[in-house]
């Protein structure tokens, strides 16, 4: 028998017999190897016709054909393609009816409740942090708040840039909550003998001080921040700040819209004016209610909505889009203290701002497509969409790792052994 | 009684002039207009394409009208916990 790229389905579809789906993608696709659109309306289909198959039913725009053929026609196929490294899929063709009874979940690594281990804390373990095996690597992200304890031992040895938008105080964290969240974001995993914190290790941190010592700031300090990360072309801005307001700020909802513009994503903190056990859910406050700028809740041990996590304002851009860990959360500040374990949709803020940067990088995709990878890649979660948005934000799973190198282009193509028919080995065609 | 003294100082307000997105490239100009229409510019964000300066509550629809201007808004105060509050 012919083996094809996936085992027909356990949800009842059944495979039409000598009908196959060739796929000219890669399964995970990232910028660097995604086909561009000359392959797959010149090169791709003159590959079908050269082996004899009709082009009746290719779609040039997906990279899809359904094709009829035997077992040895689609061998020669196949190595054609991996001689060329094209990435191809070749699957039975399904017909499809009514799903009476849902497919089998795929097992997840951990599950709720969470708990610090000594080596990782609970919300790494719930965004899959670790497995993904991305680092953010390549990627800037800006975290605008209190500056940054330069000087923490844990972050010796990385590129970081500060900047002072306050007057009168330069960029040392004197208040803590600044390199709590950059510690969130991009601070280190592993860490040998303690706990890891860091969403993306692999980052370059830009920390722009524009909220005081005292923890206050203003749109002056803010704006000029969120300018001077884009001046610096930084992928993503985390903003755990706000102010309980329902009105929405035109001046972050053209700051958002510029930044997506240039490939910036903006992040920012719903806010934490919820009494949810009194009855009160609160109300996502500006900047986080603009348009064009991302909006996070808060989320428990339990990946329950923290008490505090503020719930949609109705109208434009008032909603949660997305949620991250931002109960009992362990990060790095200001030394002597070195650790601190706080709440808030502060914490949770970077959580998702260290996944945008893992997503970056794994996916080359910036701005616009960022913001709808996240929230397309977020576990849902069985709670109301107002208070977590599209659910648990989540690292990129790990790359695929090529099994063997692609075989280098030549001028006459090289004959490829063909598997035999009944070979176990699996038919990925983007080694 | 009712008689209006003239203030010599008087007060002003934080305000956030935003560019309209086809006049980015012109940001130093529109500067130069919002200043002789009366405000004290404070800070120019080129990239952002937002002027950061204080004029007087009366002098906020001149701005406005000011050629390239998108919105004139009020800046806003924000303000985190201290660093001992469990929740920030």
């Amino acid at each position: 028998m012919f083996n094809t790229d996936e085992s027909p389905s356990a949800n009842g579809a059944t495979p039409v017999p000598g009908r196959y789906v060739v796929v000219f993608a890669d399964p995970h696709p990232s910028a660097g190897d995604r086909l561009g659109t000359r392959v797959l309306q010149d090169e791709a289909p003159r590959m079908l016709e050269q082996e004899g198959f009709s082009l009746e039913t290719y779609f040039p725009r997906l990279g899809v054909a359904v094709v009829d053929g035997d077992s040895a026609q689609l061998g020669e196929l196949r190595a054609r393609c991996a001689s060329r490294s094209m990435p191809l899929r070749i699957v039975p063709e399904l017909v499809y009816r009514i799903l009476s009874s849902p497919p089998e979940e795929p097992e997840t690594p951990a599950g709720p409740p969470f708990t610090d281990t000594d080596d990782l804390t609970w919300g790494l373990q719930a965004v899959r942090a670790r497995e993904s095996g991305y680092t953010g690597r390549g990627i800037r992200v800006a975290v605008l708040d209190t500056g940054f304890d330069a000087g923490h031992p844990d972050f010796a040895g990385r590129d970081v840039t500060t900047m002072s938008f306050i007057e009168g105080e330069d960029s040392h964290d004197g208040h803590g909550h600044g390199t709590h969240c950059i510690g969130t974001a991009c601070g280190p995993r592993p860490l040998p003998g303690a706990r890891g914190y860091g969403v993306a290790p692999g980052a370059s941190i830009f920390a722009g001080k524009v909220l005081s010592n005292e923890g206050s700031g203003s749109d002056t300090g803010i704006l000029a921040g969120i300018d001077w990360a884009l001046q610096n072309d930084c992928h993503i801005i985390s903003m755990s700040l706000g102010a309980d307001v329902r009105e929405v700020h035109p001046p972050y909802v053209a700051a958002g819209h510029r930044a997506l513009e240039r490939g910036t994503l903006i992040v920012a903190a719903a806010g934490n004016n919820a009494r949810r056990s009194a009855g009160n859910p609160g109300f996502v406050g500006a900047p986080a209610n603009s348009p064009y700028v991302l909006s996070v809740g808060a989320l428990d041990e339990k990946l329950d909505i923290a008490d505090f996590s503020a719930r949609t304002l109705p109208g434009r851009g008032g909603q949660v889009d997305v949620s991250g860990p931002g109960v009992r959360v362990h990060s790095s500040w200001p030394m002597p203290k070195r650790y601190n374990t706080i709440s808030g949709t502060s914490m949770a803020t970077p959580h998702v701002a260290g996944i945008a940067a893992l997503l970056s990088e794994a996916t080359g995709f910036r701005g616009r497509e960022l913001w709808a990878e996240l929230v397309q890649e977020a576990e849902r979660l069985e709670r109301f969409s107002v208070d977590v948005g599209s659910g648990l934000a989540l690292a990129p799973p790990p790359a695929q790792v090529p099994a063997e190198p692609a075989p280098a282009p030549a001028t006459e193509p090289v004959p490829v052994p063909v598997p035999e028919d009944d070979s176990p080995e699996s038919f990925y065609g983007h080694g | 009684m009712g008689e209006q003294l003239e203030d010599s100082t008087p007060e002003t307000i934080g305000y956030i002039v935003t560019v309209q997105s086809q006049y980015l490239g012109r940001v130093q100009e529109v500067t130069e207009m919002l200043e002789s229409a009366g405000m004290q510019v404070e800070r120019v964000l080129g990239t952002l394409g937002q002027i950061i300066g204080r004029a007087e509550e009366a002098k906020r629809p001149t701005l406005a009208g000011v050629e390239g201007v998108q919105s004139v808004d009020p800046a806003r105060q924000v303000r985190i916990p201290p660093p001992d509050s469990q929740v920030q």
